[in-house]
C-alpha cells in the first residue's frame, strides 16, 4: 500500500529494528526493542528461528492459571469421553465440548500472539493456517463434525511444521481428519469422488492455476484420495452420531485418526500434471499419495506461489517479480526449508525498502495494541459454560471483539484464508470498530487495565513531556509537529489549558495514548 | 455519447464526479459510458431516469421452513409428511387454491390484499450442501464458482450502481461475512445507535471525530482517504438515529431492527441497500411448537408484524422499497422424530414493497411426491439470484450487464415478480430530501418488460375455509397504480392500543379492533 503524508505528520519509523519487529513480530514492545537492540537484529532473527530453544515462561505460566486451557490441543479421542462424562448427552449437550475447545483455541492463539517469546513462530502459525485454511469458527461448520479436529490440526499439522519443511506440512495436512472433513473427503465415493480437496490442493496449496493443470488432473487427484476417511472413535459408531462405514477393508493411516477405505478407493493409473503412478492394491495408495504430494511440494510453481504469499505477508501487497524469483530460488535450493526461505525474505532488499507499506489487518492492529500496553484478557469478565458437570470461566468477549472486526482468529470461512492486502480491509465498519477498540483497551474492559505509569519511564507531570513519552512507547519516535499540536489541543480541550497530571494521571495519559493510536501511522506495520 | 476523455476532462475530475451527478447529466446526452468503482465499463443506451428502490434483504438465518409458512393445501400429502406439525386447511389464511398462509402471518394479509406482497416458489442456491455455515456465507457472497470472494453481492451492487453517499448500505445485526471487503461494504451495526465513536476520558466523540478527520486529512493512502467518508457516515447514521417513529413495532429484536431501517430511509442519507438479520434462529430441528404458541408461531408473527409495521412507518417511502427474504436453505419435507425438521434445500420467498406484482404466488412449486423431491428436499425451481437480479435491474437501476457483475457466472431467468420502475411513478408527495439522496438511476426503455404482468391465472379460492381471525380484505390502491393516493395501509378508522399480559409478559397490540393473542389476557 502506497502512502504519502504532509508536513508535520508522523511518518513510520525507519529504524531497521522497528521495521523488523513490525513485520516479523506482532508489534514492537518496549522490552522487545531493548532486547533486539542488545543482541542485534540478525542474531535475534536467528534465535527466533530456533523456536523450540526459546523459553516462554510468561505465556506458559499465564495459561496454567486457567483450567479452561486444559482443553487446548486435544483431539476427539480425548474430547469425546469428556463430552460423555461432563455433558448431558440426553439433552444433546455432547456438542458443547467441541464448540468450547474451538473457542479456547481462538483465545489461546490471541494470547500466544500477544505474549509469546516465539514471535516469528506465531506469525508463521497464522501464515500457514491461512495458506491451508481450515475454518475453526465452530458450531455449525460441517454440521459440527469439524470442531473435533481443529485443535489437533493446529497442534500436529500447523504448529508441528510451521518452521519445518513445506513438504512435511503438506503431507500432514492432506492426511489430517480436519482437512478430510473440511474439504468433503467424507462424502467421496468410488464412483463420485468429491473434487474439493483435489481442486484446492492444486489451486491453493501448491502449483496454482498458473501451472496450467486441467480438470482431468483435479479428477485424478480426487480419485487417488477417494478412499481417505476419518477414523472416528469406535464408541461413536456404537452410540454416537456416526454410522459405521460399510465395507470390510480398512487400513489405518498414521499418525492421525485417519484410514483408507478399500471399497471407496479408486485404483488404476493416475496421471496428475507431470506425475504418474499405478495403484492396484490398498497398500500402494498411501505411498502414491505421498509421492504426488512430494511432486507438488517441489514443483517450481509451488515455489513461486509460496514466495508470492510470503512477500505479501512480510514485504508489500504486490511483491516484485524479482522478489518472487529470488525467494522461489531459495525455496527450491533449500528443498522448501521454511527457515532458509524466511531468512532470504528478511535479507532481501525489497524487505528493507518496505517500511510502512503494509496496512495492519484488524487482528494485527488488535494484538499490537495489547502488546504495547502489556495486557492480558480480563478473566474477571467471564462467561460460564452451562450444561456441563463442571463450569468454568471463559472471557468469550475477547475473540468476539475480533469476530465483530471481521478477523476472528483462524476463522476465515473459505479455503483460501484471510485476505492479506489493504484493499480488503478498508471500509467504514472496520475503521469505527478499530477506533473504538483503542478506547476499550485503555479503559481496561475486555482486557485488563493497562498499567500506564509502569510502562512509562518517568511519572511525568508536564503535558508536553508526557505526550513525547507516550509517543515513544507506542510509535518509538517523536510525533510530527502537526500531530503533536493536534494531540495537545485535544487533551486541553478535554482537561483544560493546564491539565493536572498529578490528579488525573490515568485519564490524561489514557487520552494521549488513545489519540496516538488513532493517528494514521498506527494503522501501518 | 460521453467519451472516457470527457469524463477525465471534466473539471471535477474522474474521482470527484459522482455517479449521481453523472446520471443526472446523462439524460441530456441520451447515452453514456460509466466507469464503476471497480473500473468496469458500462454502456447504456438512450435512457430515462427514475428514483430507485432501496433493497432490503431480510436474512432468515438457520434455514426457513416455508412449508410451515406458505402451506400446500393438499391435506392428504401434507398430513403424511408433516405428522404432528401438520397444519389443517381450516387454520390457514387463504392465498390461492394450492396454498394458504400460516395463521401467525395474518399481518401479511393486508399487504397481500393490497398486492404489495408476493410469494415466489421455490427458490434456493445452486449448491445443496445442507450446511448452514457454507450456505449462509455463500448466499451473502453470491459468487458461486468465483475463487476470489472478497466482497458480498451488496457491495458489488453498490460498486456498480452506488451513488457515492457515505452510507450506501447498512447491515443490521448481520453475522455474515458479506460485510467484509469491497469499498461499498455495508456499514454493519447491531443497532443504528451503536454506530458511533465512544467518548472516553472526558473527550467527546464529536471532538474525536474532528481529530481523526484532521490527522488523516494530511495523509494520502486508501486508509486515510476512507477515514473522511467514515466520519461522514458517522454523522449520517446519527441523523438517522434522531428520526422518531410513532408506529408500534413488535417488541422484538427484529422489530427494532426494522424501526432502525425505517429511520435510515426517512433520514434521507442515500442508503440504497440494507441487510437485516432476523433476530432469532430458524433452525428448528425440534419442538417447533403449536399453531397457537411456540417457536415457529412467535417467529412468524414477528416476521409479518415487523414488515407490516415497517410498511406503515414508511408511509409514502414504501413506494421505493423492496423487502425480500433470504435464507440459506429450506427444510426437509418430512418432519423428524422431534417435532422439527432437518436441513433441506428449496424454500418459498416473500417479497414486499411498492413495486412488486403482489397478491400472487410466482414461480413453480416442484411438488411433494417422493419422486419429485431431491434426497427428501423440496427441489429448487429457480435460483434466488434470479429474483435478486430482477429486483436490482427492475427496481434498483442497474443494467443487465451490471447485474452480471454483481452475480458472476450466472444467467438470471425472468420471474416477473417485480414491476419496472417506469410502471410505478414516484408519488407526488414523496419527500424531496429522500428523493435527492437516492438520486436518479437511468434505465433503458428498450429493455422494459414487453408485456405487463398478467393477473394470476389461479382461480380465486372458494373451497379453502377462511380463518375466523382473518382481517376483512380491504384492497387499497397501491402506490404504483395511483401515485397520489395515500399510501398508508391503515384504515381511516381510529386505532387503539391495548395491553395484554401472560405470565408476567406484557405485549401491546394496536389495531382498529385489537385483540389479545391466545393465552394473553387484556390488562384493564
Amino acid at each position: 500500500m502506497e502512502s504519502s503524508w504532509g508536513a508535520g505528520t508522523t511518518s513510520p519509523s525507519s529504524d531497521p529494528i522497528i521495521h523488523l519487529l513490525h513485520r516479523f513480530s506482532y508489534g514492537p514492545t518496549k522490552d522487545l526493542v531493548s532486547e533486539v537492540t542488545k543482541v542485534g537484529a540478525d542474531a535475534w532473527f536467528e534465535k527466533q528461528l530456533d523456536h523450540l530453544a526459546l523459553t516462554d515462561t510468561k505465556v506458559e505460566s499465564y495459561l496454567a492459571k486457567w483450567d479452561i486451557f486444559n482443553y487446548i490441543h486435544k483431539d476427539m479421542n480425548y474430547l469425546w469421553p469428556l463430552a460423555e462424562s461432563e455433558g448431558d448427552m440426553a439433552k444433546g449437550q455432547i456438542f458443547y465440548i467441541n464448540h468450547l475447545s474451538g473457542r479456547v483455541l481462538h483465545l489461546y492463539t490471541l494470547i500466544q500472539q500477544t505474549h509469546s517469546e516465539r514471535q516469528i513462530f506465531e506469525m508463521m502459525v497464522e501464515f500457514w493456517h491461512d495458506h491451508l485454511n481450515i475454518t475453526t469458527l465452530g458450531d455449525e461448520t460441517k454440521d459440527g463434525n469439524l470442531d473435533w479436529h481443529t485443535n489437533d490440526w493446529n497442534k500436529r499439522v500447523i504448529r508441528q511444521h510451521a518452521l519445518g519443511k513445506f513438504e512435511d506440512l503438506l503431507q500432514a495436512s492432506a492426511l489430517h481428519p480436519a482437512m478430510i472433513v473440511y474439504l468433503d473427503g467424507e462424502l467421496s465415493t468410488k464412483e463420485q469422488p468429491n473434487e474439493n480437496f483435489g481442486r484446492e490442493l492444486l489451486e491453493l496449496y501448491t502449483v496454482t492455476p498458473k501451472s496450467g493443470y486441467t480438470q482431468s488432473d483435479i479428477i485424478n487427484a480426487a480419485k487417488l484420495f477417494s478412499g481417505l476417511r476419518v477414523k472416528w472413535p469406535e464408541r461413536w459408531y456404537q452410540r454416537g452420531p456416526r454410522t459405521r462405514p460399510w465395507g470390510t477393508t480398512f487400513k489405518d493411516v498414521s499418525p492421525f485418526s485417519t484410514m483408507l477405505h478399500g471399497e471407496r478407493q479408486n485404483y488404476g493409473t493416475f496421471k496428475i500434471m507431470g506425475w504418474q503412478q499405478t495403484v492396484t492394491t490398498l497398500d500402494q495408495v498411501l505411498p502414491a499419495i505421498q509421492s504426488l504430494l512430494k511432486y507438488l511440494a517441489t514443483h517450481p510453481e509451488t515455489a513461486k506461489a509460496i514466495a508470492l504469499k510470503l512477500g505479501r505477508r512480510f514485504v508489500e501487497d504486490v511483491p516484485s517479480q524479482k522478489f518472487i524469483s529470488d525467494i522461489a530460488a531459495s525455496y527450491t535450493s533449500s528443498g522448501g526449508d521454511i527457515k532458509t526461505v524466511l531468512k532470504a525474505v528478511y535479507q532481501h532488499a525489497d524487505f528493507k525498502n518496505a517500511v510502512g507499506k503494509k496496512l495492519k489487518r484488524p487482528g494485527e492492529d488488535y494484538v499490537s495494541v495489547a502488546r504495547t500496553l502489556n495486557v492480558f484478557p480480563n478473566f474477571t469478565r467471564v462467561q460460564k459454560w452451562k450444561g456441563m458437570t463442571k463450569e468454568f470461566s471463559y472471557p468469550a468477549v475477547v475473540p468476539d471483539e475480533l469476530k465483530r472486526m471481521g478477523h476472528a482468529p483462524l476463522s476465515w470461512p473459505f479455503p483460501d484464508g484471510y485476505p492479506d492486502v489493504a484493499a480488503s480491509w478498508v471500509n467504514a465498519n472496520h475503521q469505527v470498530l478499530r477506533w473504538n477498540v483503542y478506547g476499550h483497551f485503555l479503559q481496561g474492559n475486555t482486557w485488563n487495565q493497562p498499567a500506564l505509569d509502569s510502562l512509562l519511564a518517568t511519572r511525568e507531570t508536564n503535558l508536553d513531556r508526557q505526550i513525547d513519552q507516550v509517543a515513544q512507547l507506542i510509535l518509538f519516535k517523536e510525533l510530527g509537529s502537526a500531530d503533536r499540536a493536534a494531540v495537545r489541543n485535544a487533551v486541553t480541550k478535554a482537561f483544560g489549558p493546564n491539565p493536572d497530571l498529578n490528579s488525573y494521571y490515568r485519564d490524561v495519559t489514557g487520552l494521549i495514548a488513545r489519540l496516538i493510536f488513532q493517528l494514521p501511522v498506527w494503522s501501518l506495520r | 455519447m460521453i467519451s472516457d476523455d470527457a469524463i477525465s476532462n471534466c473539471p471535477e475530475g474522474r474521482e470527484g464526479f459522482s455517479r449521481r451527478q453523472f446520471l443526472r447529466g446523462a439524460a441530456l446526452f441520451g447515452g453514456m459510458t460509466v466507469l464503476s468503482a471497480s473500473g468496469i465499463r458500462y454502456t447504456f443506451a438512450a435512457t430515462t431516469n427514475e428514483v430507485p428502490d432501496v433493497v432490503v434483504t431480510l436474512v432468515l438465518r438457520g434455514g426457513f421452513d416455508s412449508l410451515s409458512a406458505v402451506v400446500p393445501t393438499d391435506e392428504n400429502l401434507m398430513r403424511k409428511v408433516r405428522g404432528e406439525i401438520f397444519i389443517p386447511n381450516s387454520s390457514l389464511l387463504p392465498l390461492d387454491r394450492e396454498f394458504g398462509l400460516h395463521p401467525a402471518l395474518k399481518k401479511f394479509m393486508p399487504l397481500w390484499e393490497a398486492k404489495e406482497l408476493a410469494i415466489v416458489n421455490t427458490l434456493g442456491a445452486p449448491t445443496h450442501s445442507r450446511s448452514h455455515f457454507d450456505e449462509i456465507s455463500d448466499v451473502a457472497y453470491a459468487a458461486y464458482g468465483e475463487k476470489d470472494k472478497r466482497s458480498g453481492w451488496i457491495a458489488r451492487f453498490l460498486d456498480v450502481a452506488g451513488n457515492g453517499s457515505a452510507v450506501q448500505s447498512v447491515g443490521i445485526g448481520s453475522t455474515t461475512r458479506q460485510l467484509i471487503g469491497g469499498k461499498a461494504a455495508p456499514v454493519n451495526v447491531e443497532s443504528i445507535n451503536n454506530f458511533k465513536l465512544d467518548s472516553v476520558f472526558g473527550y467527546k466523540a464529536e471532538d474525536l471525530a474532528g481529530f481523526i478527520d484532521e490527522t488523516h486529512g494530511r495523509w494520502t493512502n486508501i486508509w486515510a482517504t476512507q477515514a473522511s467518508s467514515t466520519i461522514a457516515a458517522l454523522d449520517q447514521i446519527a441523523m438517522a438515529s434522531a428520526q422518531k417513529s410513532v408506529v408500534t413495532y413488535p417488541n422484538t429484536g427484529t422489530g427494532n431492527r426494522f424501526r432502525d431501517v425505517a429511520a435510515l430511509l426517512k433520514a434521507g442519507i442515500g442508503v440504497r441497500a440494507v441487510d437485516i438479520e432476523f433476530q432469532g434462529d430458524w433452525d428448528m430441528h425440534a419442538n417447533m411448537g403449536t399453531l397457537d404458541d411456540g417457536w415457529l408461531t412467535s417467529y412468524l408473527a414477528d416476521l409479518a408484524g415487523s414488515i407490516s409495521a415497517f410498511r406503515e412507518d414508511l408511509g409514502v417511502l414504501w413506494s421505493r422499497v423492496t423487502v425480500v427474504t433470504v435464507t440459506e436453505f429450506g427444510r426437509r419435507v418430512s418432519q423428524n422424530q422431534s417435532s422439527g425438521t432437518e436441513h433441506g434445500w428449496g424454500s418459498s420467498t416473500f417479497v414486499a414493497g411498492g413495486g412488486v406484482n403482489g397478491g400472487k404466488i410466482h414461480g413453480k412449486f416442484p411438488g411433494l411426491d417422493d419422486k419429485q423431491l431431491k434426497d427428501g428436499d423440496l427441489v429448487v425451481t429457480a435460483d434466488y439470484r434470479s429474483l435478486l437480479s430482477e429486483i436490482l435491474t427492475r427496481r434498483a437501476g442497474i443494467s443487465a450487464e451490471g447485474a452480471a457483475q454483481v452475480f458472476p457466472n450466472f444467467r438470471p431467468e425472468v420471474l416477473s415478480v417485480m414491476k419496472h420502475l417506469s410502471e410505478t411513478p414516484l408519488p407526488e408527495n414523496f419527500p424531496t430530501r429522500v428523493q435527492t439522496a437516492l438520486g436518479n438511476v437511468a434505465y433503458d426503455p428498450d429493455r422494459l418488460p414487453t408485456t405487463a404482468p398478467v393477473a394470476s391465472a389461479t382461480p380465486t379460492p372458494t373451497s379453502t375455509p377462511v380463518a375466523s381471525e382473518s382481517p376483512t380484505p380491504t384492497p387499497k390502491p397501491s402506490a404504483s397504480s395511483s401515485p397520489s393516493a395515500s399510501p398508508s395501509l391503515t384504515a381511516k378508522r381510529a386505532k387503539k392500543t391495548i395491553t395484554c399480559v401472560k405470565n408476567g409478559k406484557t405485549i401491546r397490540v394496536t389495531g382498529t379492533n385489537p385483540k389479545c393473542p391466545t393465552g394473553y389476557k387484556i390488562k384493564k
